[in-house]
This record gives structure tokens, sequence and C-alpha cells, in this order.
């Protein structure tokens, strides 16, 4: 085997490992080391720190985003995020919402800022939009911070009549500002989680 | 003495048998497909994003950059992740606006991927069309899933494997390197290993999960309405087929890593995983991810790599196994 190669297939088995390592999702150095920030841009830029845990342990209910719009002379219309031009860009714009639930409240609170800006773009006349997070499914007993708890129904509770429904979950109302870039706080209703 | 003996060549055995496995020259002709069909899946997904770019990738788009730069988990290193607000200064400099810019920068990718398809210039055309996807998923990261995970790893691996040896440009040109040699087995046999383990920890993470073993995450994945195709609420009635499907999904994909290592069951394993595929594409429509996994298990352990012809170079050939495959 030439050095060559035989260099080649060092950094190989090293790479392999350390995807066997991301997808049982254990970290090999804490990233507050300068070896560990290198690591983590590493298997950040290399893809080796994906855990491949496709619809893991199991399937989650589906949020969504719906747009309420009111222009100056209070008349008021819906929209959603399939305005993609294709299935593909549809997926992608839809499945926003569900990020929503993966990053913390002031995270959150910017993705909707940003959506309800892409949303005054989008209808110039628009005022204000509420920004209103939904949830595909039933309510289950309790909530939490007045947001309801959802799950999908069971096969079982589907055949005895339980039906999913979009469910109000929280939403912000934002205004445009005199630039018509940015966009205020309105109304918050049941945000932050 | 006899036993230390012994150790030492039951040692160089299995250091020889590695070697033979990880380095044994094969035929490039399994990466040339590799190439091919992703740069054809990446080349379709680029075209049907293609009027939604500025939505998806731009300053002002759905997830405005300021957002996706510093509001995400990763902004503490954000400086080591490639952004399209790092060419803000390019973009002025060329008399750009912003949204000419991200489309210049799609437009780059698209290029780069049809120098890939081709293989033309085909090192360098990886090179781009890896980093402009991590630039372009860095500028969206909320709207990217599991096609976009897998087009990084692909075009990462791509990076170091011999591409461009067949049915390519650079192979009529002959420029594009050795037909059989052992870069194209290491190659090979790592896009084997990765896929094989992705299979495992993905099983293993469904069948840790009560869903896939009563049939509850089939039930769930196909009626909801981000992904239903059809109206499949009549699979209530009938739960016996997701649950079926559901112990198939977790069983295959532990099994594949098993599966693959056997010339008798790997076809079957691996039509059964294509199989998989082609119903996550039909039921939950998506089509581009289900599109790149067949090319995946395709090339990596459907076409045959057994050396074809004697045409190799010396340059990327290590003579022992020239040796190996004179014997």
């Amino acid at each position: 085997m030439s050095t060559r190669i035989r260099v080649f297939m060092f950094f190989a088995i090293g790479h392999m490992a350390l995807v066997a390592l991301g997808m049982a999702h254990i970290g090999v150095l804490p990233t507050t080391t300068i070896p560990g920030k290198a690591l983590r841009v590493y298997t950040g830029v290399s893809g080796a720190d994906k855990g491949y845990g496709f619809f893991a342990p199991g399937v989650r209910h589906q949020e969504r985003a719906v747009f309420l719009m009111t222009d100056a002379e209070g008349r008021q219309w819906e929209g959603d995020l399939g305005f993609g031009e294709s299935a593909e860009a549809n997926l992608r714009l839809g499945s926003t919402a569900n990020v929503l639930r993966e990053v913390d409240d002031e995270t959150a609170f910017h993705f909707m800022r940003s959506m309800a800006a892409k949303m005054f773009q989008r209808h110039p006349t628009a005022q204000t939009i509420k920004v209103q997070v939904q949830a595909y499914g039933i309510k289950l007993p309790g909530a939490s911070n007045g947001v309801p708890a959802i799950d999908f129904p069971t096969m079982a509770e589907f055949r005895s009549g339980k039906q999913p429904e979009w469910i109000d979950l929280y939403s912000l109302t934002f205004q445009a500002d005199e630039a018509g870039q940015t966009v205020a706080v309105l109304d918050n209703q049941g945000m932050l989680k | 003495m006899i036993e230390r003996e012994t150790i030492k060549r039951g040692g160089r055995r299995v250091a020889a048998a590695m070697t033979e496995f990880f380095t044994a020259p094969a035929s490039a002709k399994p990466l040339a497909v590799f190439r091919i069909g992703l740069a054809a899946v990446l080349l379709a997904q680029a075209f049907s994003l293609a009027a939604n770019v500025t939505d998806l990738f731009g300053r002002e788009g759905l997830i405005q950059w300021d957002v996706t730069y510093d509001g995400t988990d990763r902004s503490a290193m954000a400086w080591a992740y490639p952004h399209l607000s790092w060419f803000d200064g390019l973009f002025a400099a060329l008399g750009l606006s912003e949204s000419t810019g991200v489309y210049v920068m799609f437009s780059l990718y698209v290029t780069s991927l049809v120098f890939l398809l081709v293989g033309f210039k085909t090192r360098a055309a990886c090179i781009a069309t890896f980093a402009l996807q991590l630039i372009l998923s860095n500028s969206s990261p909320a709207t990217v899933y599991g096609v976009d995970s897998f087009a990084r790893v692909s075009l990462f691996y791509a990076l170091w494997m011999p591409l461009g040896a067949v049915y390519s440009i650079d192979a009529i040109l002959q420029r594009g390197g050795a037909v059989n040699s052992s870069a194209a087995r290491i190659g090979l046999r790592f896009l084997q290993l990765h896929m094989a383990l992705m299979y495992l920890a993905s099983g293993i993470g469904k069948g840790m999960g009560a869903q896939w073993w009563n049939g509850e995450a089939i039930w769930r994945a196909v009626t909801m309405p981000e992904l239903a195709q059809y109206d499949m609420l009549w699979l209530a009635n009938y739960p016996w087929l997701p649950i079926f499907l559901g112990w198939a999904t977790v069983i295959l994909e532990v099994v594949y890593i098993a599966a693959v290592c056997s010339r008798r069951t790997r076809l079957p394993i691996v039509l059964a995983v294509i199989s998989m595929h082609v119903g996550i594409a039909l039921f939950l429509g998506l089509v581009s991810f289900a599109s790149l996994m067949i090319v995946l298990n395709v090339s990596a352990f459907l076409i045959p790599s057994e050396p074809t012809g004697l045409k190799q170079t010396a340059a990327s050939f290590d003579p022992q196994s020239m040796v190996a495959v004179a014997a």
C-alpha cells in the first residue's frame, strides 16, 4: 500500500468513526475547546454530524403558520406559506413552521417576525398581519402556558370518532413600520410558548 | 512463543484482508453512476426551486438572513459556516443587487451541477457544487430536510472520489484518471459503509419508539397534511397494514448492514429498500429524497465494481494492487 493510500485511509477511517459517533449522538470533544470547535465545524461541513433519525422514534404532529392580513379599511383575508411554484418549494416553505417548536422562544419570535415581513412583501396593502401557529390533531387534557397540548389521534381514537383538525396554538400580530421593511409586535397571544 | 507467532500471523492475515477489502482496484463505474445520479437529482431539485430562489435563500426570504445567520444555535460559531451574507461586499463591488447576487450564486450552483453531470472538469465541479450547496443550505436552514443532509454527505464524499474516470467528458478527453483504481475502491467502500451505518442508526432510532411497532408511525406519516398525497384515513380500519409496514421498515433498516455484506442477500435487500423509497416518493411526496436514496443504493451496491479492461494509470494505482489484479 502506498503512503498516499495509507494517509488517505487513516483520514477516511477517522471520518467514518466521527460519522458513527454522530449517528449515536455522541459528542467527541466539548465545543468550548478549540479542538472541539474545529471538530464541530468539520462534522457540520462534512455532514458527519447527522443523526439520521428520520421519523424516529416516532412521527410528531404537524404544525403550520397561517396569516390573517388586515388593510387600512379593516378588510381581512387569509394566507399561508403555500406560495411556492412547485411541490418541492411548498414542502420547504411550509415546513418552516415545524421548526418553531425546535427552537427557543426568542428564535421562534424572530422566525415569526421574518414570516410576517415576507407576507407584508406579498400583501403590500396589509396594515397588520397576525401570524397564527396551529397544530393538526386533537386536544389532549392539560395545557402549558395557555398553549393547548395536541397530538395526532391514534387509529383507535380515529375509529371511535376523533377527527384531527387544525387547532390554534399561539399567535403574534405585527405591524409594518414606516420603511415597510421590519415589523413590530402589536399583540401577543400565547407567545412566548 | 508459538502463540505469539500465531497471533502475529493472524494479525497479518487480517491486515491483508482489510487492505484487500479497502484498496483492491475497483471499476470507477459505480462512482460514475453515483456522480450522474446525484447531479441529476440535485439538478431536478434546483429547477423545481428556481421560481422561489429569493423566497428560500434571499435576504428578505421567508426566514431572513439576520435570523438564519444570527438567530440559530450556530450563532456562536457563525464565522465557520459560509452564508450568502458573506458575499454582500462582492455583490456590491460587482454592482449587483442582493437578489441578483442570490440568483447568480444559484445559477453557479446549477452550472456546477451540469458540469458534474456530464463529467467536465469533474474535480473542480465537485468542489464548486459542494461549496455552493453548503452556502445555500446554511442560508436557509429552516427549509432544509433529509435530502439536503444526504446531498451534503454525498458531495463531501464526491470531493475525494475519482468520479470522472468513466461516462464523462473528462474520460473522452482522456484526463479522467484510471478506469480501475484503489481510489475507486476506497471511495465505494466508504460510501457503502456510510449507507449501512445510516440505515442501522435510522432503524435503531425507529425501533426505540412504540409508534413503529404499533403502526401509528405509518398511519401518522401518510395522513399528515404536509406529506399526504392521497386520502389514507381508511387505513385506520385496517391497522394490520400499517403495523406490518412499520415492522418491515424497522427490520429492513436494521438488517441492511448485514444483508448487503452477503452476495446472496445483497440484491433482495437493496431492492426491498428501493421499494421502500419508491413508497416514500409515492405516498409522502418526498420525491427528491427518495430519488437520491435510490441513486445511493444503486451506485453503492448494484453496479458491478469488478475491474474492467486494463486501462490503468500508475499515478493513481497502487503497485501491490496491480499485482493482485494480474494474479
